[in-house]
């Protein structure tokens, strides 16, 4: 259940960029969570469900960007979307692939009044 | 859930000590906060925000609120930067004294302690050796590898399934290893939690028994994509088992096609020769 440490650090990110705005809650958050960056989905919701309360993000709306994993072939550099890490290339089946996109665990933006 | 200020982050709550140590000289470092508290609710507020996943709907119409002036700040900040940052601070440590450190992750009862044991035991007088042990609860595998004679430290992470970076700098400052040696971190036994949390260390190891199934680098493929190397433990169990190793070894290249394979007994030392030399390898004390 490391979704409860990764909601502490969107707590912790978010309360430092709302005290740069000089503000005291925010309105929304905007993650980018990554199909592949190893965060159950449910998990992270049950996590903030119940971090959030009495937090900087009590109020505020989460909406979570999830992008699709894509891999590129290091063997014939063709780019791919894939599921899971398990797969080899669409063109050359090679097993060496190197994820390109997917693995994102990045606070994208907050809103403030 | 610290008692004092209700402040739950699990690398702030674990407790580091040495074998043998009372629990209250902790009662110091247990409450030693470094983020602040984002406490600032306000509960006056009239303002109510839209539930938009409760209705339902899609989230990209535009918001009417003219009365406030809603401003977008950009963050894009990546949610592990503080783990990342002192993972960074760690290696730097590492590479100013010389150290080699290994971070072995595993399931729960797949030989990790008694792999470092038989390692210790077998290497001690070619390789000064200390140890950080992970752990939810006991001090049982510091005690173990105390009696090999090396310096150890225990990390009780509560509620924590993982090591962070934060816990092996406090760990790394008790242990105070010699420059030059090699320090074995076992983390809290799970294939999915420490694979997102980098401590800095010089190698990634996953132990994996030959009592598990063969699809372990299927089920958890951060973890398996995360490592180096794949140690194949209790294969002196090999005869009793169905298990089939050249599987076990396709699935993880599937993962992972980098991914390096030792298959040895912890108990009996079949095949452990071939992990010593990595070791050596990896220390910089042998030529590839």
């Amino acid at each position: 259940m490391h979704e409860l440490s990764i909601v502490l650090n969107i707590i912790e990110l978010v309360a430092m960029e709302a005290k740069k705005s000089g503000v005291e809650r925010v309105t929304e958050v905007r993650l980018e969570i990554g199909q592949l960056s190893g965060v159950e989905y449910d998990s992270l919701e049950f996590a903030l469900k119940n971090l959030a309360p009495g937090s900087i993000i009590e109020s505020a709306e989460i909406i979570i960007d999830k992008p699709v994993g894509t891999a590129r072939c290091v063997k014939c550099d063709y780019e791919f979307a894939i599921e899971n890490f398990i797969g080899s290339c669409n063109l050359c089946s090679s097993f060496d692939l190197e994820i390109i996109k997917g693995r994102e665990l990045r606070v994208k933006s907050i809103t403030i009044d | 859930m610290c008692e004092n200020c209700g402040c739950g982050n699990p690398g702030e709550k674990a407790i580091i000590r040495v074998p043998g140590e009372d629990l209250k000289n902790q009662e110091n470092e247990l409450h030693e906060h470094y983020h602040s508290h984002p406490h600032s609710y306000d509960p006056g507020s009239d303002h109510n925000h839209h539930q938009h996943n409760e209705s339902g709907h899609d989230h990209e119409h535009e918001h009417d609120h003219p009365e406030i002036n809603r401003k977008i700040v950009s963050v894009e900040t990546d949610i592990l930067l503080a783990n990342n940052l002192m993972a960074e601070r760690n290696r730097g440590v590492f590479e100013a004294k010389n150290l080699t450190v290994i971070n072995l992750m595993s399931s729960p009862g797949s030989g990790k302690t008694t792999l470092l044991e038989r390692t210790i035991n077998d290497l001690k007088e070619k390789i000064k050796f200390s140890v950080i042990e992970g752990d939810q609860q006991t001090m049982n595998d510091a005690e173990r590898i105390k009696v090999t004679g090396v310096p150890v430290v225990q990390i009780n992470t509560g509620n924590g399934c993982h090591l962070d970076a934060e816990m092996i700098n406090r760990a790394i400052k008790r242990l105070a290893p010699v420059d030059g040696s090699f320090v074995l971190i076992e983390n809290v036994g799970n294939l999915v939690c420490p694979s997102l949390f980098d401590l800095g260390e010089t190698c990634r190891v996953v132990v994996m028994s030959v009592t598990e199934g063969e699809d372990k680098p299927l089920k958890y493929p951060n973890m398996f994509r995360s490592v180096t190397l794949c140690i194949l433990n209790k294969s002196d169990l090999l005869p009793y088992l169905d298990y089939d190793v050249s599987k076990a070894v396709e699935f993880g290249l599937r993962v992972n096609s980098r991914l390096q394979f030792i298959e040895l007994s912890a108990k009996t030392g079949a095949g452990i020769e071939a992990w010593y030399e990595w070791l050596l390898i990896h220390g910089g004390l042998k030529p590839t």
